[in-house]
């Protein structure tokens, strides 16, 4: 009862919205809704971080595997982080240049 | 003088128990909101740091948290109790993830050895107190 995940297909990309803390108790949770969407063949992801307060380095290198994973068949995953104090997680650590930041999951899916 | 001392059993649920505690002291200290952000992020990966570091050696120890306010500085102490010289960690870094924000994060961060393990310094100045 820690993360409250779902996911949907908007525009032909993959939405995984992400409710809840991220770090290092909750972030095994996010690892297997990743790979659950992966397995099912999705390969353009959209991780929607509008309600999640928080997120740590094991929160990234859960996001990075998946990233790994779908960039094998030229996919790609987008972040959506209107709240600065999660899309700095990403900037400070350079992740942003492979994992682009969105303000919001209208944009994120709007953008070939 | 510390304002507070937490000891933690290693468990990964204690990392948010963690921030809860070090966020409101930070904010007790008078630290900028912008400021707790980056001391609940930093203290938050130092935990978690912790907490992987006694489950990859089989250490039920407490990772102890210890927070000083001197009116100067807002420091956080997390020392664990696995010595720098127990067996090769797996990645507990998460791929150089967590030291790259911790370092990015808190103005000073220093890793020291303390007889029982390993402790991370983190401080951040407090704002001149108006007179």
């Amino acid at each position: 009862v820690d993360l409250s995940i779902s996911s949907s297909e908007q525009a032909g990309r993959h939405v995984v919205a992400v409710s809840g803390e991220v770090d290092v108790h909750t972030a095994a949770q996010l690892g297997t809704a990743m790979d659950t969407v992966i397995d099912a063949g999705a390969l353009h992801l959209v991780v929607d971080l509008t309600d999640t307060p928080f997120l740590d380095s094991t929160g990234l290198s859960v996001l990075v595997r998946a990233l790994n994973r779908v960039r094998v068949g030229g996919g790609s995953v987008r972040i959506v982080a209107p709240a600065d104090r999660i899309a700095k997680v990403f900037r400070l650590t350079g992740l942003d240049t492979t994992m682009p930041l969105y303000a919001d999951l209208t944009a994120a899916v709007a953008v070939d | 003088v510390p304002a507070a001392t937490l000891s933690l059993p290693p468990d990964r649920a204690h990392a948010r128990t963690a921030r809860l505690v070090v966020v409101a002291a930070a904010r007790r200290a008078g630290l900028a909101e912008s400021d707790v952000d980056d001391v609940r992020l930093a203290v938050g990966e130092a935990v978690a740091r912790a907490v992987l570091r006694h489950e990859a050696a089989d250490q039920s120890a407490a990772v102890e948290v210890t927070i000083t306010d001197d009116g100067h500085s807002f420091r956080v102490m997390v020392a664990d109790q696995v010595s720098a010289a127990s067996a090769p960690q797996p990645d507990v870094d998460q791929g150089g993830f967590a030291l790259a924000l911790l370092s990015a994060l808190a103005p000073q961060v220093a890793e020291t050895q303390t007889p029982t393990g390993t402790a991370l310094v983190l401080t951040w100045p407090l704002p001149a107190m108006s007179i």
